[in-house]
């Protein structure tokens, strides 16, 4: 289902916990701020490309794997 | 120490590579935010204080040239210099969030200020007065920022 709000979902809370690293660890990492790292993982803001490519290098997961626009596969984005 | 003053030190202190990262980044901003208030409220005290005996003395204060051509230089020093040093330690959030205010603040200053001028072109109003203007378009930017920053 499209999220109407405009945000996607993604699975930050859980990747960071499994790595036990607190907000500040993972933004010092991506070189964002704490609040940055709050707001993507709430739904408040949605990070841009080059950030979302960052996470998915640093998890070492797909950038699917860690975000969700509830739209489907590359095939069902029209 | 107590035990829960140790506790708290162990706590805040930073413990990975990113968190001691993203304390260097914040205190590096911190740096330059104190460094450019200090920028500003000196000279603007000493401005204030030079007005404030002008008018005891029931006179306008007379700036020298070379003092307002030096107040305009630190201005503008201030103003950019402090700008790129900050978009150094902004990351993509604080970034969009500051485009926003400056917008608000920017389209405070097109709804005020034009209203103002028409009205006064008609006897409505005094004449705009120009530090009104920047005060508020300081005002909005502070009231935007802090809106966007904890809504």
């Amino acid at each position: 289902m499209v999220d109407f709000e405009g945000f996607v979902k993604n699975r930050l809370k859980v990747l960071r916990a499994e790595r036990d690293w607190s907000q500040a660890e993972l933004g010092g990492r991506l070189g964002v701020s704490r609040q940055a790292v709050n707001a993507i993982e709430t739904g408040k803001y949605d990070p841009s490309l080059p950030l979302a490519f960052k996470l998915s290098r640093l998890f070492s997961v797909p950038i699917e794997e860690i975000f969700d626009d509830g739209v489907g596969g590359p095939g069902d984005a029209r | 120490m107590t035990v829960s003053g140790a506790r708290a030190m162990r706590d805040s202190a930073p413990r990975g590579e990113g968190e001691r990262r993203d304390s260097a980044r914040r205190r590096t901003k911190w740096l330059i935010v104190a460094a450019l208030a200090v920028v500003g409220i000196v000279p603007g005290f000493y401005m204030g204080y030079q007005d404030g005996a002008a008018a005891a003395q029931s006179r306008a204060a007379i700036w020298s040239p070379t003092f307002a051509a030096a107040m305009a230089g630190i201005y503008l020093l201030a103003v950019i210099g402090g700008g790129l040093l900050l978009s150094r330690v902004t990351d993509e959030l604080e970034r969009l969030r500051s485009y926003k205010a400056v917008s608000f603040a920017g389209a405070a200053l097109m709804l005020v200020y034009p209203t103002w001028f028409l009205l006064w072109r008609g006897g409505f109003v005094p004449e705009p007065v120009h530090w009104m203007l920047f005060v508020l378009f300081w005002l909005s930017l502070a009231v935007a920022t802090l809106w966007y920053r904890f809504r």
